[in-house]
Parts: structure tokens; sequence; C-alpha cells
């Protein structure tokens, strides 16, 4: 029985959802349209939809060493899938026990992972322990395991929908029919909590697909670059080649000066990945969605 | 119970955090590589019985970084290793993170025994003590070294890196006179009428604006030659034109003009009222953009795209015009108008210093000496191997190899000429005239020196004051040197948040360094 | 039985749901915990010679400069009020956008929908500060030029007016981070047993019954959450968002100045790790407490929501 009411607020729903994500792609589009506009023109014209002029240029020049780019997009794909996969894991495997009302420790462990949203101690305590107690720098461990792998955001989302979301029968019913607690979670609390797995896996993933951080600190070779960080490095050196200080060095030495188009085709080059690849993941954000509809 | 468990927890921490910091001490106590048999006394001769000592060097590369330096770094190690009994690791890294980099290394203990600091930056890493004293290494292995300085520049050239009565750091041996040019589009100023010959002073330059803004009214006359934060130069004109010594501070707050010796705000002087007065006017009179404080458009794009006409540039040399003409794909030609001077900031800004933590100080010494005065050393960091990175076209001139450009090239650092060793000694890209070279070398023993020439400014114990005060310079400055803001209104605001933001204590402080400095040079 | 309504005991469950704990815990152990210690830097004027650990200790020199200046209250008022703003905002408009999402069961229309949601969020602050900048700057923006201009308006100088800025960060901010957020509530939407809006349908409730009187309450847990825990980072800002984005303008300090934006421009030359730390602990210390606070107060009204 469909309500009338019910009807009206999904018109709504539609259009408002239509100008919302309007807006949310036209900066997109501009980035992409200024990134294959002429560089004379952008200059003289500033930043528009329909430039008079069009051109292949900054694309040419970030190409010409397409190698580099190819070669730090698998880095990013690695790191990424890698880093998602088992973080999420991890997360899950922490948030469980603290949603559990009769787990001892489950308030302790809650506060011990909120505090570390709060505190921390910089960089060069972490940067001394990395490289000196584990020495990472300069391998594909450096960019999977410092700082993104489980972060608490994350373990108190996934408890917070397990405590909300998956009833205490249930897992009740499972210890009577003498499960243990690893059956429980790998059978049971993963199945049912997709939605909110898949959401951390999201956010989990592109934290790892934007990081440029890692590597900035922890990496010396060219060959670990990951695809944003060799995409701020390029935009950082035209930016340094331009300044004051670089004049006194450089003195007027001949320098390659790459342009607005450039800076808007790295963020193309950064983002497109994600956009291409986003329609395939959906597929299982929203079966996670349908199915945590669905449920018995 | 649950005590029990808390404080097994506990245990476990701190257990787990003391291994931590043994761990660190054992790396702290040993030595990291080359089990050194120290060369005392010997400088440069290699005995076969001795194993070489490895040091690192870091430095700022604008070039491509390479996938891995170990061939350049053989390279370099077999001259090295004959000429010092030294080996060598080359460690480049890009603008973006050099900074961070070196100070966390030094920060961590990592071995890093030569590097740069940060631009500017030298008297806060002495104060820090990140630096070596280094005059008796000089003395014992840096002989070449100091030749080379001293030809190149003259007798005072350590002045500027000693602090507390030690040199602390090496300049970079090179031209470091950039008299303020005006920068202009040749094509577009003999349209109107006026040559080179008309422009003599800064005050010659709005008749020639007036003119270009008649002939063309979309031109912008005057840009910025930098932008993020708005940069005109004008400061660097008022220091030029009026010999005021900044101290080694680019804050401002703390100048002395000519040889007065007294320490005044250079915000409150006529000099700067009159500077800022004189781009408001230039302002309202259209010669910049409306938005000149916040554009993102520097000089080189704008005349690139054939929008603006001319800058003020501090620029070494006569050939700097040809260099920016090829770049800019226009005919840029430039015009001094102040001759240069020298405070000890113009001098000590690029230097190379020795890690205070430094396992290896006597072979960092060494090995420095050899790229100041080694022309096969120099060269090999700055261009690579010849015939593989480079070809040389003739006693100073080469080239990449056919085929290849500065970014395709297995290794270049061509760029960091600029950083490092003697200019001197350096190869130069073909088509860069060698005579310009000489010239500029030329001009570091006429330019002038401040009276002041060898005070460094210790700010340890006005940090605080320093750093409000930057905070306040950030916000008015780029407003109030390219026009933007109304002098009569923002200069006696900007000159009220830097009292509250404690200016006449970092005053005080600098008078009273001065003083002492004045007082002990003068015994 | 210690405490009333808590049902602890040591059970058989208790070690194999600490061996599912584990790893966790030792990621957060060292990732997080270990370089904490850390903090003590912030408390040491660091003489490299001597290294972190024999640096001497200065108590509270290095906080100093947090608050000797006139840019203590404007920085911390900016702060706060921002993140005040932000959180009540961007909390209902990414419920909004969620419970619209889910109205949606077309899958075309929700793919595209979905990808609109995190777009924003994927392009750094950086080239959002340029697409800004292209609408607003005074010679070539598109709102003077094609807007303003054409409908006889003055020319606004965007980037010296202060006053429109709260207005232009905080659409920034809703425009990049409220989509990204709204997936959170989009998932814990999905896990609404469906029957219970049948239910209510069948009892004659209308959408509005039912967006209020399930839904709402249904997310009250995850609401509360997401409040406590951005309590507790309300004196941190994003350093894209209120330094890049207002191109670093001085003329705007008065509306735009963080306290990380105050303490980088502070810091830039001096390059003092000692201070920056002091920074990074005083920023988390009020947080902290505040979160406490906070905690307190839900756990007195609403104890199964409280975060701990």
């Amino acid at each position: 029985m469909r309500l009338n009411s019910e009807r009206a607020f999904r018109i709504f729903s539609v259009i408002v959802l239509l100008i919302l994500t309007i807006i949310a792609f036209m900066p997109f589009v501009l980035i992409f349209v200024t990134s294959f506009t002429d560089e004379t023109v952008l200059i003289r014209s500033g930043y528009t939809f329909f430039p008079e002029k069009l051109s292949l240029n900054a694309y040419k020049y970030l190409f010409s060493n397409y190698y580099t780019i190819l070669r730090a997009y698998g880095v990013s794909a690695f790191v990424t899938v890698t880093g998602t996969g088992v973080g999420v894991l991890i997360t899950a495997m922490l948030a469980y026990p603290m949603a559990r009302k009769d787990f001892k420790y489950r308030n302790l462990l809650a506060f011990a992972a909120f505090f570390t949203l709060l505190f921390n101690g910089g960089i060069v305590p972490s940067y001394i322990m990395w490289t000196r107690l584990f020495s990472i720098n300069n391998t594909l461990a450096a960019l999977i395991i410092p700082n993104y792998l489980m972060n608490a955001f994350n373990v108190l989302l996934v408890r917070n929908y397990y405590t909300g979301n998956v009833p205490a029968e249930v897992i009740e019913s499972a210890k009577i029919d003498g499960a243990g607690e690893m059956r429980i979670f790998f059978r049971i609390m993963l199945p049912m909590s997709v939605p909110v797995i898949a959401t951390v896996g999201l956010f989990t993933g592109l934290a790892y697909w934007n990081d440029w951080i890692n590597a900035l600190y922890y990496i010396s070779s060219p060959v670990y670059y990951g695809i944003q960080n060799l995409l701020i490095r390029l935009l950082n050196n035209i930016q340094f080649l331009k300044s004051s200080q670089a004049a006194t060095i450089l003195a007027g030495r001949e320098v390659e000066l790459p342009s607005t188009g450039i800076r808007m085709a790295l963020a193309v080059l950064g983002i497109l990945p994600i956009i291409i690849l986003y329609p395939f993941l959906q597929k299982y954000l929203i079966k996670g969605v349908v199915m945590g509809a669905v449920k018995g | 119970m649950r005590a029990k468990r808390v404080l097994l927890f506990l245990v476990v921490f701190a257990l787990l955090f003391a291994a931590g910091c043994g761990t660190k001490t054992s790396v702290n106590g040993g030595s990291e590589n080359g089990d050194a048999v120290r060369n005392a006394g010997e400088s440069g001769k290699a005995k076969d019985s001795e194993k070489p000592e490895k040091v690192v060097m870091a430095f700022i590369t604008f070039n491509k970084i390479p996938d891995s330096m170990d061939r350049i770094n053989e390279a370099v190690s077999k001259l090295t290793r004959e000429k010092a009994n030294v080996e060598v690791e080359l460690k480049p890294y890009g603008p973006v993170d050099y900074s961070q980099r070196v100070n966390l290394a030094l920060a961590s203990q990592e071995q890093m025994d030569l590097y740069l600091p940060t631009l500017g930056e030298f008297a806060s890493y002495v104060s820090k003590n990140q630096a070596y004293p280094l005059d008796e290494l000089i003395e014992k292995y840096g002989k070449e070294m100091t030749e080379m300085l001293k030809k190149d520049f003259g007798d005072d050239i350590y002045k500027a890196t000693t602090m507390n009565g030690h040199i602390y750091a090496v300049p970079a041996n090179k031209g470091m006179a950039i008299p303020l040019q005006f920068v202009y589009d040749a094509d577009i100023l003999k349209e109107t009428g006026f040559t080179a010959d008309d422009i003599n002073s800064i005050e010659d330059l709005p008749k020639v604006y007036d003119a270009v803004k008649k002939l063309y009214p979309d031109m912008i006359p005057f840009v910025p030659i930098n932008v993020s934060p708005t940069e005109t130069n004008l400061v660097l004109y008022l220091r030029c034109a009026y010999e005021i010594d900044m101290l080694t501070d680019p804050s401002g707050v703390g100048v002395v003009i000519g040889d007065s010796g007294k320490v005044v705000n250079l915000y409150e002087t006529d000099i700067f009222k009159n500077g800022v007065k004189m781009m408001r006017e230039w302002y309202l009179k259209g010669y910049l953009q409306k938005d000149v404080a916040t554009t993102t458009s520097n000089f080189m794009e704008m005349i690139q795209a054939g929008r603006g006409f001319s800058t003020l540039g501090g620029y070494s040399g006569k050939e700097s015009g040809k260099q920016l003409s090829a770049m800019a794909n226009k005919n840029i030609e430039m015009k001094r108008l102040v001759p240069y001077y020298f405070d000890t900031s113009a001098v000590n800004s690029v230097v190379w210093m020795i890690s205070s933590t430094s396992k290896v100080p006597e072979a960092a010494m060494k090995f420095l000496n050899l790229v100041y005065s080694d022309k096969d050393v120099l060269n090999t960091i700055l261009w690579g191997v010849e015939g593989e990175d480079y070809i040389k076209v003739d006693e100073h001139h080469v080239r990449y190899p056919d085929g290849k450009t500065a970014d395709t090239v297995g290794y270049t650092a061509a760029l960091c000429s600029g950083l490092m060793g003697s200019e001197s000694l350096q190869y130069v890209a073909e088509g860069v005239s060698w005579e310009d070279v000489e010239f500029k070398l030329r001009e570091n023993r006429e330019t002038k020196r401040s009276p002041y020439f060898g005070f460094i400014f210790d700010p340890q114990n006005v940090k605080t004051e320093l750093s409000a005060i930057n905070n306040v310079k950030n916000q008015y400055l780029p407003g109030l040197i390219s026009g933007a803001l109304d002098p009569d209104e923002a200069l006696p605001r900007f000159i009220n948040d830097l009292n509250t933001a404690g200016a006449q204590t970092v005053i005080q402080e600098k008078q009273k360094q001065l003083d002492k400095w004045l007082s002990e040079r003068n015994k | 039985m210690k405490t009333a309504g808590k049902t602890k005991k040591s059970n058989s469950s208790t070690l194999p749901l600490m061996l599912l704990a584990a790893p966790g815990l030792i990621y957060m152990l060292i990732n997080n915990y270990i370089p904490m210690l850390g903090i003590f830097i912030a408390f040491k004027e660091i003489d490299y010679s001597k290294g972190i650990f024999r640096s001497n200790w200065v108590g509270l020199k290095n906080f100093r400069f947090l608050f000797r200046t006139n840019d203590a209250f404007i920085m911390t008022r900016n702060t706060i009020l921002y993140n005040i703003a932000f959180i009540i905002l961007g909390t209902s408009c990414s419920i909004f956008i969620a419970i619209l999402m889910s109205e949606i069961s077309d899958r075309f229309c929700s793919k595209i929908f979905q990808a609109g949601l995190i777009l924003p969020n994927l392009i750094s602050m950086v080239v959002v500060s340029y697409i800004v900048y292209a609408f607003l700057n005074a010679d070539t923006g598109f709102l003077n030029l094609s807007i303003l201009k054409p409908l006889g308006f003055r020319e606004i100088s965007w980037y010296s007016e202060p006053s429109y800025w709260p207005y232009i960060l905080t659409s920034v901010y809703l425009w990049k981070t409220s989509g990204y957020n709204s997936i959170i509530y989009i998932a814990f939407i999905a896990g609404i047993d469906k029957g219970i809006y049948e239910s209510a349908r069948i009892d004659g409730a209308g959408k509005f019954r039912q967006i209020f009187g399930i839904t709402l309450p249904l997310l009250k847990p995850v609401i509360i959450t997401m409040f406590l825990l951005a309590t507790g980072r309300i004196f941190n800002s994003d350093f894209g968002l209120f330094y890049q984005v207002p191109m670093n303008s001085g003329a705007l300090y008065s509306t735009t100045q963080t306290i990380d934006t105050y303490v980088y421009r502070a810091l830039m030359q001096l390059n003092d790790i000692g201070m920056s730390s002091a920074a990074g602990f005083y920023q988390s210390i009020v947080g902290f407490l505040l979160v406490i606070g906070a905690n307190a107060i839900v756990r007195k009204v609403d104890p199964d929501n409280a975060l701990f």
C-alpha cells in the first residue's frame, strides 16, 4: 500500500538529490574542462566551462613520463587493496568484543580506542619509531602500516552498528548451539553488518588512495611513490620553482614552468580512477544495503 | 583480579617502551657504517690499511630524482676514495619534503653528515645546536676550499657564517649579488618609444607604465614577481637603495640603516612609508591588477600569456634576461636600477653545515673540501657520469646526450648548481655564457658590504614574539607592498599590531646583541 | 555483582574475544600509544646535539606563543564557532541526504547519486581553492563578471572582505563533506528492519511520521557517537579549508584564522619542534576535557549511548 505522502516524498527526494548531485559534479566538470584549456586563454579570461581554445599540452607534459605515472597507479592500487583488506578485518575484529555487553573490558577498550583520536605525539616520535625500531623506511610496508590500517573512528562506528543492529538474541542462540566466538564473528557478525563494513571499507580505501603523507616521510626512492604523492610533488615543484627563494638559487636558469592547466590535469589524474572504478565497487555497496534491508 | 590485569598490561607496555629506548641508545652509541679507523691528521692520502669512512650528504634538488642513487654514489665514491679515503652516499630530496626530511633525520639521529639548512635559517639551526663547529676542521681539511672561497668572494667570506666566535657553515661559492633589476618585455617597451636609457631609477617607471596603458589598456604594467604570498620586491628595492641591513632576520622588525648603529623597526621608518605610498599610487593608477594581493599568476605566467609587461626582480649577472626569454618565449630584457648591498643574510642564505651529531666530521669536511675545489667530484654530483648523463662540449660547457632532456636522462642535478660547490668550477649548459659567470664572481668582490657584515642575530630569547610578529607580517605585508591596502589606514594598524606582538622587545634584544658584537669586534 | 545494571562476568568467552581484539589492540599500541609518549617534546627545548631525550625541560615555555598574542582570542573563537556550525549543519545535512538516498530504489539513479556523494571529498582542498578563486576573484571571477555586474550590482572584492567568509567557508565545508558523511547514516538506515516501517504504514503513519518516529530515533546512537567524537576535535580545524581556500589572504584573518593556521604561520620560519608539539598538545587536552564532560552528561541522560 503506497501512501500519498510516500509518493510525494519519493519525488521530492529525486528532485533534491538531482540538484545536489549537479552541485557536487559541477566543480569536477570545471576542473576537467580546465585541464584541456589552452594556457594563455586561462590566464587571460580565467576558468570557464566553455573555453575558447582547447589544448592537450597539460596532458602531454604529464604523459611524457607515462611510465612513472603508471607505476604510481600500480603502487597506489596495491597499497589500497592490501591495506583496506587487512584494515577492515582487524577493525571489525576489535569492534566485536567492544560491542558485547558481557565482555569485561568493553569500556576500557572503547576508551583506549577513543583516546587515540585525541592525543598524538606528532610526526617526530612516530618517525623515530617506524624508522629506527621497525626500519620500514623505503618499503611498501611504510605505505600500508602507519596511520591508515585501523583508526578508532571506524572501530567505534562498527561497534555502534553491532550494538544497534545485531540483536543479542542471535548471538545467544548461536552460543546455545555451541558456537565459539570465532565462529560467531565470522559466520554471523560479519555477514550481518555488511553495510557498515562496506562503509568502513570505502573510507579506508579512499584514505589509502588519497594518502601522500606516508610516502613523504618514509620513502626516498621514486619507485614507491603512489599516485597522489607523485602529483603533490609535481605540484610543489612547480610552486617552489616559481617562488622567490628559487629565484636566488636558480638565478634565471632554464626551467620548464608548467601551468594552471597542469594543476588541473594532476587533479583529474588523481580522481579519475576512482570515478571509473566506483560503479563496479558500488555493486557491493548496493548489495550490502539491499541485503541489510532484507534481514531475517 | 582486574587490577592485576591492568598492571600486567602496563608492565608489558613499559617493557616495550624500554626496549624501544634501548634500541635507540645502542644505535646512538655505536657507529652506523664503515668501522672507522680515524684518519687523524692525514689530509687526503689514502692508506691501504684504512677503510674509507662513509659520509652522507643530503641536498635539495629540483630535477627528477632517480629510482636509485647507487650508480652516482659509486661514481662519486670512486673519486673520493682515491682523493680523500672517503665514501659518499648522496640523498637528494625534492623541495616538498627536503626540510622535513633533514629535520626528522637530525631529530632521530639518522646519519646525515652534510646538509643545507632551510634557506635563510642559518641562525636558527645554530641556536638549536644542529651544526658542528667547523673552525678546526676547516683549518685541517678545508684548505683548498677556503682558497676557492677567498678567491671568488673575498677574505671576509666566513664572517657571514660565524656565530658566537665559531664558524658553523660554509657558504655556497657563487655570485651572490642579486641587484634589483627592472625586468620587462622589450618589444612592448620599443612600442612606447622609450628606451632602456630612459630608465635609470624607480621614479622613471610611472611614465613608462602610462605609455603602456595607453597602448594596451588591458595589459598589467607591473606584475608581482612571486605570488602566494604576493611579492613585489619593494623591500628589496628599499634595502639596496637605502643600504638597510636586515640583521639576518627576514621579519623586518629590527634593521639598521646605513651605519647608524641604531636598530629600528623597518615598517616605522619614513623610507618604508614613502615606499608603500608610492606602491599605493601605482595601484590606484592601475599599474597593478586589482586582485594583486591574492592572485595566483606570477610574472612569468602573465608575460607568457601576453597580459603582463614588467616586474622588479633580483638577478645576478647580465644573462638572466636571455634565460627568462627562453622560458617565456618573449623578448625579455633587464635594466639594473640599484646596486646590491651585502648584509650577512645575503651571503648566508645558502650554506652547508655538518650535523652536530655526525660521527665522521673529519671525513665530512674532507668531502666538502673536494666539492668546493675538485672539478670532477663537483660535476659528477651535478651532471652525473660523462658520456652517460652528459656530453662535454668544451672546457666549460656540456649538454645532454642526443635525444635526452633533463627529465629523461639517467641522472642530473643541474638545477642545483646554485647550491653547491664553486661556481667557477661548474660546467654550464651549452648556450650559457661563461663570461657572465666570471662577471658574477667579480661582482662579489665589488659589491658594498654593510658595516655590520658578520653580525648574526640569535632568535632564541624572542621566539614567542617572533612567531606572533610573523603572523602579523603575513597579514599586512603582501597588501601593503602591492598597494592593495591604503597605507594611511593600514600602516598605523600594522605597526600597532606589531608592537602588541612584541616588536619593541625584539628590537631591544637585537640592539643588545649588536652592541655586544660591535664592542667585541672593536677590541 | 559489582555495579547495578552491568553484568560483567569473567566467563569463557573473554579469552577468545581478547584474541579477536588482539591484532587491533597491538596495532593501536604500536601505531598510536608508543609515539604518544613523544608528547613530552612539548615540554622540552630541543637541542639537537643532545637529542630529544637529553634536551632540557622548559616547563610551559613552548606554550606561551599560543596565548601571548592578540590573535589568541580570534583564533580560538573562530575555531570553536566554525566547529559548532559544522557539527550542527553538517550532521543535519548528512542525515537529510541519507534519508533521501534511502528512498531511491532505482539502481541507475542510486549509482549516480552515490558517486555524487563522494566526489567532492576526493578533490583536494588546494584544487578546491582554485575553483573558489575562479568564482570569487576580483578580476575574472565568475561571480563578479557574470552575475553581479550584469545585474547592476557593484563588484565585490571578495578576498578583502572578511564578513562574507564564514558563509563561504561553511558552504565549501558542507559541499565537501556532507555527502561523504551521509554514507555512514545510509549504512545505519539500511540496517533498520523494514518490517517496522511496514507495521507503521499499516497503522496509518505517513512519511513524516515514519521519519521522525522510526528513522531518527533509531539513528540516535550513531548521531550521539558522531557528536561526541566531533566534540573531541573542537580545537582542531581543516588546515586546507582555512588556509588554502582564502588564498592565505591577510585581510581575511579576522574570520578565517584558526588555531591550526596560526600555528603554521607562526612557526613557518622558526621550525621549532617543541612549539608545534605544544600546540598539538594544547588542542588535544582541551578536546579531551570537553569530551569527558560531554560523555558524562550523556551517560546520565542516556547511558546506553555513552562513548565509554
